[in-house]
């Protein structure tokens, strides 16, 4: 009898350290809404603007197809809660693939601080691939890109596949984050151009110059 | 309720006291025989039996006929008989009134004869029973055939068969108050762990039931831990199988009326182990046995893991994958979990109707509920087709180590809920805390989960690998004292 109140206690003790630690937190497949891409801008208004591409689960059986949503708010935090509200689903981020940073906020600077938090969110996928469009990131990633389904996955596998080529690997959040705080100087980064309605690889940006960030032209 | 009469404690020299005393114990048993006779010399006799557990055409051919055709004058006695007039085999004295009572309603018939209070206690059992043939399960594509059954006498003759050797033991107990069971205890005594044994007859020597008619309640009240997910006593319903385990230093406990004999110490290996894989080759054999550890492996965690994978980790989850599920998800009335439970259930209802039914009907069941519901769930959206995929393959994967097939639906179920409540931690946990589990448990003072815990090098040979039968040199260790089981002829050559 006291063996069996004694391995109930530990098992008590071991369900409420559990369930206060959050490791109950699941969501259904059904409520998730499922990011491929990510896209970052500045906005006139509110400081910050967030375009996902989504791959929409719900018409699947039919050929691929993405949406996309663009909402802006003063924060990654605001920029999440008003994504929630205008989807009515949960935001997966984790098969987000490919983040683009629109030309003015990679010119403007501070990307460090928004890399950093990306980094730190272990919902992110420590592969994220980092890129800067030449234009806004919202029309790189409502643009085609060759016939990929989902552009952003398009551009994460034209990458992996030019990494392969070069012996190189592409460049990913976290290598841009190391390289800055070794600080060898700018990071360069795969630059996106759309040309009639079709995007495309234009060269490449070096971000984070000693001075303001400069883009390269192209190459 | 009647009470019991009380039986006199001797054979009375008197054949009608003798008959009065039967009567007043069977009286309304009507298949309890009382036959009076004359020997040749006027000498009177009688003999008791129950009718249709003894050779009548024996009996009147080779005891009956003989005695009343004896000429002599002088009266005979149940030693003069037994040595002159009886041709049968087994034939034994007895004096003792409750002795000879259990012996008769066991099958022996009884012979009295006047003036002498002894009795004489022949066998000519002869009931209808089962033929020798091919158990359902233990089924070998190379290897023998026949399977115990029903009877105690067979069994052991059987596995006497298998162990030519004046170290064969068959030692026998009688168990319940009202069935009387013979129950044998069958090993090698130069190769059995003595330990074993004497635990063995400690525990059957506790228990005192009303009527063992199986020799699963006989396992129930000898395992070790009561509660344990795990049986902790082998079945073998194949006497080679259980020759095998006799030969590795463990007992075999046979049941009469059981065509199932226990195997005691058991091993964790034990059950994902087939009697097959020591006639065939051994890369082979390894092959099967790596399958069948991944397939109990699967049998307990699928579930619990595609369900952790699809609510908590869906990162691990292949993109292209993670999309047709979802889209599969999105059309389906319930959560993942709850598909899981509910069709997990139903998939155990249809098992148990396969089971019960007469065959060509289970199978009906079998094949109608798998296929055709299974099908119609998917396409009326009720399920999604991953959930069904999933649950088919852990169901056919269960199938593979019958031993475990009831600790792994078990387990299942727990993992899927770990799975559902925790994701991958909780699986995690549930494994650790399986490990342990698996660790603390004994059969027969030897641990349940050797040779991994504790590890026995040698024991490993013969685990999830089989190693080439010229390398097992050694019995497991903890089964016997008498380790090795193999000479060097390899290295001779």
């Amino acid at each position: 009898m006291i063996v069996f109140k004694f391995w109930g206690v530990v098992l008590l003790l071991l369900l409420l350290a559990l369930t206060i630690g959050g490791c109950q937190a699941r969501s259904e497949l059904s409520q998730l809404a499922m990011i491929v891409g990510v896209g970052l801008d500045t906005d006139r208004e509110n400081g910050l603007s967030l375009t996902v591409e989504l791959a929409h689960q719900q018409l699947s059986n039919e050929p691929g197809q993405s949406v996309t949503f663009t909402v802006s708010g003063r924060s990654l935090e605001e920029l999440e809660e008003e994504l929630g509200r205008r989807l009515d689903k949960e935001p997966s981020w984790s098969n987000a693939v490919s983040l683009v940073i629109g030309a003015e906020l990679a010119m403007r600077g501070g990307i460090d601080q928004v890399m950093t938090a990306v980094y730190q969110d272990d919902r992110f996928n420590p592969g994220l691939l980092l890129m800067v469009a030449e234009d806004r990131a919202e029309g790189a990633l409502n643009s085609k890109f060759g016939e990929s389904e989902y552009t952003a996955q398009g551009l994460a596998e034209a990458l992996h596949q030019q990494a392969r080529r070069n012996g190189s690997k592409p460049l990913t959040v976290a290598d841009y984050l190391g390289k800055r705080l070794a600080g060898s100087g700018p990071v360069e980064l795969p630059l996106l151009a759309v040309q009639d309605g079709q995007l495309l690889f234009a060269g490449t940006a070096a971000i984070g110059a000693a001075k303001a960030p400069a883009l390269y032209a192209y190459e | 309720m009647g009470s019991r009469p009380e039986l006199p404690h001797h054979i009375s020299a008197s054949v009608d006291e003798n008959i009065a005393a039967i009567r007043s114990c069977v009286a309304k048993s009507l298949d309890i025989g009382v036959r009076r006779f004359l020997l040749g010399n006027g000498q009177a006799a009688a003999a008791f039996f129950v009718d249709g557990l003894v050779d009548k055409d024996v009996a009147g051919r080779d005891v009956f006929s003989r005695m009343q055709q004896a000429e002599r004058k002088e009266p005979w006695s149940i030693a003069e008989i037994e040595s002159s007039l009886l041709s049968t085999g087994s034939v034994q004295q007895c004096d003792d009134f409750a002795e000879m009572m259990a012996a008769v309603l066991q099958g022996l018939l009884a012979l009295f004869v006047e003036g002498d209070t002894r009795v004489l206690l022949i066998e000519l059992i002869s009931f209808q029973q089962r033929s020798v043939s091919e158990p359902g399960t233990d089924v070998v594509i190379r290897g023998p055939r026949e399977g115990f059954v029903e009877s105690l006498r067979i069994n052991v003759s059987m596995l006497r068969r298998k162990i030519h050797h004046p170290d064969f033991v068959a030692e026998t107990v009688r168990l319940g108050r009202y069935s009387q069971t013979d129950i044998s205890l069958v090993y090698v005594s130069s190769i059995v762990n003595r330990d074993v044994l004497h635990e063995l007859k400690q525990r059957l020597r506790r228990i005192d039931i009303d009527a063992i008619l199986d020799s699963g309640q006989v396992e129930q009240l000898i395992q070790d831990t009561p509660y344990s997910l795990f049986p902790t006593i082998g079945i073998a319903e194949k006497p080679d199988i259980a020759a095998a385990r006799m030969l590795e230093g463990r007992v075999a406990l046979l049941v009469d009326g059981s065509p199932i004999a226990l195997t005691a110490p058991m091993l964790f290996v034990e059950g994902l182990q087939s009697p097959e894989d020591y006639y065939t080759r051994f890369y082979y054999a390894s092959w099967v046995r790596i399958i069948r550890f991944m397939a109990f492996a699967i049998s307990i965690y699928m579930p619990g893991f595609f369900l952790a994978a699809t609510v908590h980790h869906q990162q691990i989850i292949p993109f292209k994958l993670l999309l047709s599920m979802a889209a599969g998800e999105a059309k389906t009335p319930f959560s993942i979990g709850l598909s899981l439970l509910l069709i997990g259930v139903v998939f155990e209802i249809l098992r148990e109707a396969g089971v019960r039914l007469p065959k060509p009907a289970g199978q009906a069941v079998s094949i109608v509920g798998a296929i055709v519901m299974g099908n119609a769930a998917v396409e009326a959206n009720l399920i999604s087709a991953s959930v069904l995929i999933v649950l088919a393959i852990t169901v056919v994967a269960s199938f593979v180590s019958a031993t475990y097939m009831d600790a792994s639906t078990l387990l299942r179920m727990i993992f899927l809920l770990l799975g559902w409540w925790l994701g991958l931690t909780g699986l995690l946990l549930g494994t650790l805390v399986l490990l342990i589990y698996l660790c603390s448990l004994n059969s027969f003072g030897v641990a349940f989960f050797t040779p991994l815990g504790p590890l026995d090098l040698q024991g490993l040979k013969d685990m999830a690998l089989r190693f080439p039968l010229w390398l097992l040199k050694f019995r497991p260790a903890r089964l016997s004292n008498n380790r090795r089981r193999m000479g060097d002829f390899r290295e001779d050559k």
